[in-house]
């Protein structure tokens, strides 16, 4: 199990080093910095001097040696563009993009699991076939839409909650919704698709034949089995809402990372959007080690793999 | 129809109620895209915080109404004493927003700061004419420049924002000397970076002629990037004033109940620059019967009226019709099809020719000009940047035409327009020595009258020339809550110091 855990850390580490290269050429060969820094209005002597100050004359390498020498010594930097921290301006937006994450995720998994159980032991019955709509609705609706729809009938039409904003629990209903209902298809398909297989095995045909009540069968058994693809699907999913709710942060105006990303990107602030790509990136990697531990855990066979 | 009433009912609700509740807790919450992350009006690009916040935090030394009037604000009277130096007579009643007294060594400390490049304010052409400021004596303040700048007094009236002695400290970060305050009708209550601002009633203000006391009890500021989450919150109560609503939506909002939509002409003009500078493979830009085919190609007014909405204006010369040294109608040119075939056929393109084209305001407005010019023959490669890699497209002299714009920041003088294109800077593709002459000669004249005269040569020679074949104005429009009594004005400047709620 150790040898396993090692050589795990290890393709994480080198997916993150990959990560930092390459966001590192994209932010700064995409644009020119000092021209973006300068703005309108700015003569070559203006650029020039802001290309000195920040030293984005020196090669390429040369910087990318110097902004991962920082990095590993925890200094994301300074952002150009709120003249204070990376670390500072990041780690204040990453509690609303944290708690936006996890009420997507839970809320995604508290449908989808009982939905997909539900559907699971019954194919083809008219739970099965909601369930199945209900799916296809969720992953062809772009979550953008669904949030603007959200947000006219129950902001704007019934009043009964904020439109925009993050400063109370109920500026998180809308945009976790909208991202849960994003991520809930392919959950619910994996639970049930599970179940169906679980379900016919010998040895759940054993376990009803030896009388125990179905609901026993279902969760001490069945689900068990049916859970293992869930796991790693379940962690990529998490990654996604705490990386993929740049769109929904926007659109609801949450001051979370996606947002600050999306500013960033905007206002061409290369060390923020560096450090938040590494930082989703860094979650990534871990939610997936972690999956890969658990299923590992969950199911011995893995780890000889 | 039952789902129809309670549906009209709430939204009725949602339009009436808040609004009651802003204006009896007298408060005007706004909204706009930028994510303010600096305070301080010279680290900032967002017009935002530089002219919304800025002037309702801080106060310049005079005052410039839209109209390009000055008033007293800091400063009670000024002069200029010869071509470069500028004397002010500061008021004696401003206190900070802490309680201390303004005094001149506030104003010596800020030109003093903002003009040293070492500092870097954000836009140095807005303050690299500053050679040094002193004071005389206690109220006199007196600012010398490196070289004859008539324009100075649009930018000290508008931009030039007077903070306290020691503001920016070692650090160069906002009231880092412990005191992050203005003299302005709004004192700053709370700051959260990227996300709003709250400003409340300065109630030591000393009035004035030029912004009065404050109206409202506090201002409020908060950052929403998407144009549908605005208008949701407009009309879900949640703000009480947005602006720059695309065209699209200007319509269907205006019909709201309880909703104003004013869409009004702004100082901000695109134009079609052509780049006449040798290229790989020829230029035909090179040859004016192109330019001016270019010219007849395109209906300005079906774009106008079609796609850039109310409060545009087609525009016949290079430059905003108020602007001191602007001249009217320096080349009018209409839309004629049959006469740009003809032109090209002269200029030896019967069979057309292929353009590259960049931009970077609207994807509409680009698709519609090259849509003209296919339609005589000029196939165009369009490509819509963001601002910073369009300027590395024509500064690197890799395209032939450029759909851009400017808004002169608000200053009502050419020279905050063409100086930026026509100086034989790398921004420059005419490269006309003598208009280069003529704009840097005016800029460095105190005269009026020959100011004027360089000007009148540039302008018609860039129209004439069609350097740059102007297009049209910019319109801002903006929607509020009925009850808010709020007036435009062209130079992009909403002065919120002027609105108040109507009484019910």
């Amino acid at each position: 199990m150790l040898r396993f855990i090692l050589r795990r850390l290890f393709v994480g580490v080198l997916v993150l080093m990959a990560v930092a290269i390459i966001t590192f050429a994209l932010t700064n060969v995409a644009v020119d910095p000092a021209v973006v820094l300068a703005g309108e209005g700015a003569t070559a002597a203006d650029i020039q001097a802001i290309r000195e100050r920040f030293g984005f004359d020196q090669p390429l390498h040369i910087r990318f040696m110097a902004w991962a020498v920082d990095i590993l010594n925890g200094d994301l930097g300074q952002s150009y563009r709120q003249r204070r921290p990376v670390a500072d301006v990041v780690f204040e937006r990453l509690p609303v993009t944290l708690t936006l994450g996890a009420s997507a995720f839970l809320l995604a998994l508290s449908v989808a699991i009982p939905l997909g159980i539900l559907a699971g032991l019954r194919p083809n019955s008219w739970i099965d076939r909601f369930a199945l709509g209900f799916a296809v609705l969720g992953q062809a609706i772009p979550n953008l839409w669904f949030a603007l729809v959200g947000i006219v009938i129950f902001s704007v039409n019934l009043r009964l909650l904020p439109v925009s904003g993050s400063d109370s629990w109920k500026h998180f209903i809308l945009p976790a919704t909208a991202l849960a209902y994003y991520a809930m298809p392919t959950l619910m398909r994996l639970t049930r698709s599970g179940i169906i297989d679980a379900m016919q095995s010998d040895y759940i045909r054993t376990a009803r034949a030896k009388g125990l009540r179905l609901p026993t069968v279902v969760l001490k058994h069945a689900l068990r089995n049916a859970i293992l693809p869930l796991v790693s699907v379940a962690a990529v999913q998490l990654g996604s809402m705490l990386g993929g709710s740049v769109v929904i942060e926007t659109i609801f105006a949450m001051q979370g990372i996606g947002y600050l990303a999306w500013e960033s990107i905007i206002r061409s602030d290369p060390p923020v959007v560096q450090a938040i790509v590494l930082i989703i990136a860094s979650f990534y990697v871990l939610l997936t080690f972690l999956a890969d531990v658990l299923n590992a855990w969950l199911d011995p066979r893995l780890r000889a793999r | 129809m039952r789902l129809k009433y309670p549906a009209a009912l709430a939204a009725l609700l949602a339009l009436t109620l808040p609004a009651a509740a802003q204006q009896s807790a007298n408060t005007l919450r706004w909204t706009s895209q930028p994510a303010i992350d600096i305070i301080d009006p010279y680290f900032n690009f967002h017009r935002e915080a530089m002219l919304l916040n800025g002037q309702l935090l801080w106060d310049t030394l005079a005052y410039k109404t839209s109209e390009g009037d000055y008033l007293p604000l800091l400063a009670t009277d000024w002069a200029w004493l010869d071509d470069v130096t500028l004397e002010f007579t500061l008021r004696e009643d401003v206190v900070w927003h802490d309680g201390l007294p303004f005094t001149i060594e506030d104003a010596v400390y800020t030109f003093t700061y903002i003009s040293n490049p070492a500092n870097g304010v954000n836009v140095q052409s807005n303050v690299n004419w500053i050679e040094r400021a002193e004071a005389v004596d206690e109220r006199t303040l007196r600012l010398t420049l490196k070289r004859p700048f008539p324009a100075a007094m649009e930018y000290i009236a508008t931009l030039h924002a007077i903070v306290p002695d020691g503001f920016f400290g070692e650090t160069g970060q906002a009231g880092a000397n412990g005191r992050l305050v203005g003299t302005g009708p709004y004192k700053l209550d709370e700051f959260v970076p990227g996300n709003r601002i709250r400003v409340v009633a300065f109630e030591e203000y000393f009035g004035g002629e030029a912004k009065g006391m404050p109206s409202f009890d506090a201002i409020v500021y908060r950052s929403i990037p998407e144009t549908s989450t605005q208008i949701a919150e407009l009309l879900g109560g949640g703000v009480d004033w947005i602006w720059r609503v695309p065209p699209d939506q200007a319509d269907p909002l205006s019909q709201m109940p309880g909703i104003t939509v004013l869409a009004d002409e702004t100082m901000r003009i695109s134009f079609l620059s052509s780049n006449l500078r040798d290229m790989d493979g020829g230029n035909p830009l090179q040859d004016i019967r192109v330019r001016e085919a270019i010219a007849w190609a395109i209906d300005r007014e079906q774009i106008v009226r079609e796609i850039v909405g109310e409060g545009s204006n087609v525009i016949e010369s290079p430059c905003f019709r108020t602007q001191f040294g602007c001249v009217e109608n320096a080349n009018a040119i209409g839309f004629d099809p049959a006469r740009a075939r003809e032109l090209l056929a002269e200029a030896g393109y019967a069979d057309g020719m292929t353009l590259r084209m960049t931009s970077w305001r609207s994807r509409e407005w680009t698709e519609a000009v090259s849509g003209f010019l296919n339609a005589v023959g000029i196939r165009v490669e369009a490509s819509v940047l963001d601002y910073s890699t369009a300027r590395d497209r024509w500064v690197n002299n890799q395209v032939h035409l450029i759909l851009g714009d400017w808004g002169s920041y608000g200053i009502n003088d050419v020279s905050a327009l063409l100086n930026n294109f026509f100086t034989l800077s790398e921004d420059d593709m005419a490269r006309d020595e003598e208009v280069s002459a003529a704009l840097l000669a005016a800029a460095q004249t105190s005269d009026a009258d020959a100011r004027m005269e360089y000007y009148d040569f540039a302008v018609r020679r860039i129209a004439e020339e069609l350097y740059w074949y102007p297009m049209w104005t910019h319109p801002t429009t903006y929607a509020f809550n009925s009850n808010l009594e709020f007036q435009s004005h062209p130079d992009e400047n909403p002065r919120f110091f002027m609105s108040r709620w109507r009484e019910q």
